[in-house]
């Protein structure tokens, strides 16, 4: 039971990690219909800048990891997708799988290919007890989190004006710009909003490691894109919970498979999700005929 | 010659009212084409302050390119495309909405998911930095919901759930809350019931007697002419006719009108 | 549109056969002279011309079902995968396979043929999958297919790595793979799969395949069913995939399932999206072209005598580079350097042919 409970929790942060994930792409692609591959990249450069500042000085390491996300997904804002914007989506996909390969190599270039260590909050790594159940204090906190950043951004999305016409244009672009809804403002906020998202992510996943290496955001990302697609990226509430599936799938097959199966729990969850795509091409909880657009 | 209607209660009006006023939009030539295919083929007309201009014709006709073109929301050319004197070629629809320029497009386009008080507040973000203030607003507000009483029934409910006709007051409400000099509506009557289409139009009137320029583009001929001051008859891109309210009752030149003859 | 042109230009039309002619007549023209130069540079000419066959060949098979879909596949890899696992386990020989792959299936350890024919049996394995898979994910457009792709890319070298039935175990690598097509054979099975895409794409099914192209809501409307061609076009698609994934063992000779990864995909994604993504000439140049910087920067990369100063690229700028085209192709020319249209007889006025996107 005890052991039942833990799980249930660490799977729930697993979910939690790669909710936060989808959260951020999704909220870009409502906005640009831009699937952000390169959104992995985000996180690695927090997580760089978390690694490499934490051991200075962690206050400031987890601010200038919020700083470097929000600045590294505009950058990437104004300096390609800016340019791309009248283009298809599957021509904005291809373009951020370019530009997340292209990060990788210069961080590479910049950091090397072997990862870098250090303890990130080292005092979340323990367990507590909870009346008789252990729990992993980082799960905990991952939960906390997560559940505090999609409160915020579902306040900011309907109680802001900016955040409104945030919803506004990721409904429908070409009125919300007739209603004077500032179109590169609107895009700009996002991809912040999605870089401090990213930072978020990244803090949780260098605690739980401790290291990072030039690839390090592709995975959450990854599962991250694949949830928000199977959940249903053209709405953001379907998006966060396709992550947090896929990140629950994910933990409990890992603790449930028996071990000579154990191996293929990422296949089981690839298949799950060409299962959920071919059953329901518009995700699990579009709202039937939902209106497509491509 | 057209005769301007006189306004003293506006300032701006006041001052020009003896000769004759500069047009709010000022459209010569103006063509749009989409690929190869030529969708409006120099189309010259113009707006004077307060005025109600209207523009009919059949489907195709490049009635909403025109529209789409003035709202920045389609590339056109022109010899001149002019707004309170400043051009509108090469802006961007967000500029030209927040410069006090309000189109309802066609099919009205609220935001179903969304309230019906969240749209409203909407239209309120072109309005952003007009001099009139909170107490202004809270004004147009209040006005905007005594034109459409249905709305202010329906302000928490999602928009998607309002009927059509009560999406369409919806539309020109959020556009009117903006405090637009120039409203354009892109055939506000298309699918409603004939009393929803009465209310649009008498709308349409309060608006244009608050002082508010109007074009309004319709199918309705007969509606649309006898409350304009001009009705341009729009075919195959072109102007190929000018009408006046009096004509609103000769049913013979409106039937020729619309089919083009 | 062809006809109009030609009129308003006042000029004697070509004959259709010779435009036509023309646009297989362009690949494999270009690829038989690059192939003759690149053999004659050096060495290291030679070696990368290898790899340029084998992704010329998985490019190829990539842009069979890309091109006249309309439908992006992020996991084509997967069918490279099957490709380069049936050749290695056709070709390495027992006792080899006894050692590095102590678990596998009875029937694959004593399988063995010929490099040719395991080449053929590649194609026909890699062409099943495809056929199965396609059944069950030919009707998801979008960014959807392109996660559906992706995913089965990632299942496949789950199962790969991990099954020690099919394979080593995960981590170590198949070994021992004679080297028996030289660049002379290589050379014809790509030709021969270029004249394989040409044939498909002038086959009934591929052009109603296109015709649902460019509008995906409108084509079943009009009675085509596109689901059934776009099974066909993956099917084919897979197995030319796969016969890239044969040559590819043969060329590199180590095989591992991780090196079915994110690099290799974007590498071919960026040949065919820089070269173009709607036609076989698009495929065929970006290939090339993309291979050619390659080549140059991988100079560069360990230092180039360039008049007395030598020239040097950090390790890994390669990518860094390819990425940076890809992205400046996608903002200045996104339908590639050929705009996506087939080769064009040079010596007369513009021929529109039917392969070319209609616009």
């Amino acid at each position: 039971m005890t052991s039942f409970l833990q799980a249930l929790i660490d799977a729930t942060s697993a979910g939690a990690v790669y909710a936060l994930a989808a959260l951020g792409i999704g909220l870009v692609f409502g906005v640009l219909r831009l699937a952000n591959f390169a959104y992995g990249e985000i996180i690695t450069a927090s997580a760089y800048t978390l690694i490499i500042v934490w051991p200075i000085n962690p206050v400031l390491a987890v601010l200038g990891a919020a700083v470097v996300g929000v600045a590294v997904a505009l950058l990437m804002n104004y300096a390609v997708f800016s340019w791309l914007r009248s283009q298809s989506a599957a021509t904005l996909l291809i373009a951020s799988f370019g530009l997340s390969i292209l990060l990788q190599r210069i961080y590479e270039g910049i950091f090397g290919a072997n990862v870098l260590s250090a303890s990130v909050a080292s005092g979340l790594s323990t367990s507590v007890n909870l009346g008789g159940v252990r729990l992993n204090l980082l799960s905990v906190v991952t939960i906390v989190l997560a559940a505090v950043l999609l409160v915020g951004v579902q306040l900011f999305l309907t109680r802001t004006s900016i955040g409104l016409q945030v919803q506004a244009a990721s409904a429908d672009f070409r009125i919300a710009r007739l209603l004077g809804v500032r179109s590169g403002l609107v895009i700009a906020v996002t991809f912040a909003i999605s870089g401090f998202i990213a930072a978020a992510v990244a803090f949780v996943l260098t605690v739980q490691s401790g290291t990072v290496g030039p690839s390090f955001g592709v995975q959450p990302t990854l599962f991250g894109l694949i949830g928000a697609v199977i959940g249903g990226l053209r709405n953001l509430r379907g998006a966060v919970v396709g992550g947090f599936v896929v990140g629950v799938a994910l933990s409990l097959l890992t603790s449930w498979l028996p071990p000579e199966i154990n191996p293929f729990r990422t296949a089981f969850v690839y298949l799950l999700v060409i299962a959920v795509l071919v059953l329901r091409p518009n995700g699990l909880f579009s709202a039937g005929a939902g209106k497509v657009r491509t | 010659m057209p005769e301007y209607p006189t306004m003293p209660e506006s300032p701006e009006n006041a001052a020009t009212s003896s000769a004759r006023p500069e047009p709010i939009l000022d459209v010569q030539n103006l063509t749009v084409a989409y690929g190869g295919v030529t969708a409006v083929a120099g189309v010259t007309f113009h707006v004077g302050p307060g005025e109600l201009v209207g523009i009919i014709g059949p489907n195709g006709a490049g009635k909403s390119s025109t529209l789409l073109a003035l709202a920045g929301a389609v590339r056109g050319k022109a010899d001149r495309l002019t707004f309170e004197g400043t051009s509108l070629l090469g802006r961007k629809p967000e500029q030209i909405a927040r410069s006090g320029f309000a189109l309802v497009p066609e099919g009205h386009h609220i935001f179903g998911a969304l309230s019906v008080s969240d749209n409203l507040r909407l239209g309120e973000v072109a309005r952003h930095g007009k001099g009139r203030g909170k107490e202004g607003l809270a004004a147009t507000r209040e006005w905007v919901l005594e034109l459409f009483p249905i709305l202010r029934e329906f302000l928490g409910r999602p928009a998607g759930l309002l009927s059509g006709g009560q999406q369409q007051q919806l539309a020109i409400a959020r556009a009117l809350l903006s405090e637009p000099r120039l409203l354009v509506l892109d055939e506000p009557s298309l699918g409603l019931s004939p009393t929803a289409i009465d209310t649009v139009f008498e709308a349409i009137a309060a608006v244009q007697r608050a002082g508010t320029a109007v074009l309004l583009v319709e199918q309705r001929a007969q509606q649309t002419v006898a409350a304009a001051a001009r009705t341009h008859v729009l075919g195959e891109g072109r102007i190929t006719m000018t009408l006046g309210p009096a004509d609103a009752t000769d049913a013979e030149l409106l039937a020729k009108a619309y089919l083009g003859s | 549109m062809m006809r109009r042109d030609r009129k308003a230009q006042g000029l004697v039309p070509v004959p259709e056969w010779v435009g036509d002619a023309w646009t297989i007549a362009a690949p494999l023209g270009l690829l038989y002279l690059v192939t003759a130069v690149a053999s004659g540079v050096s060495s290291s000419a030679r070696v990368d011309l290898g790899y340029m066959l084998v992704n010329l060949v998985i490019v190829v098979g990539l842009s069979i079902f890309v091109s006249n879909s309309g439908v992006l596949s992020f996991g084509h890899l997967a069918f490279v995968a099957i490709g380069a696992w049936t050749m290695s386990l056709l070709t390495i020989p027992v006792n080899m396979k006894d050692s590095i792959m102590p678990e596998l299936l009875p029937v694959l350890r004593d399988a063995s043929l010929p490099p040719l024919v395991a080449v053929l049996v590649a194609a026909v394995v890699g062409g099943v999958v495809a056929l199965l898979a396609g059944a069950a994910l030919m009707r998801l457009h979008g960014l959807e297919a392109g996660i559906a792709t992706f995913a089965l890319l990632m299942l496949v070298v789950q199962v790969l790595t991990y099954s020690t039935a099919l394979g080593p175990r995960s981590g170590q690598s198949m070994v021992g793979i004679p080297q028996s097509l030289d660049l002379q054979s290589m050379l014809v099975i790509a030709l021969l799969m270029v004249v394989v895409a040409w044939f498909y794409s002038r086959s009934r099914s591929a052009r109603l395949l296109r015709a649902s192209r460019d509008d995906i809501t409108a084509a079943p409307a009009s009675g085509i069913h596109v689901t059934k061609h776009r099974i066909i076009a993956f099917a084919i698609s897979g197995a030319v995939a796969a016969v890239g994934g044969a040559l590819w063992a043969q060329t590199n000779r180590v095989v591992q399932a991780s090196q079915f990864n994110l690099d290799f995909t974007f590498t071919t994604i960026a040949m065919l999206v820089i070269g173009g993504m709607f036609s076989l000439w698009g495929a065929v140049v970006g290939v090339i072209v993309v291979s050619v910087l390659n080549h140059v920067l991988g100079l560069l990369e360990s230092g180039l005598q360039l008049g007395g100063v030598i020239v040097s690229l950090p390790s890994g700028s390669r990518l860094i580079i390819v990425g940076l085209v890809l992205i400046v192709v996608l903002i200045l020319r996104p339908g590639g350097l050929t705009g996506g249209r087939e080769a064009r007889w040079p010596l007369r006025p513009k021929l529109a042919l039917g392969l070319s996107r209609n616009s």
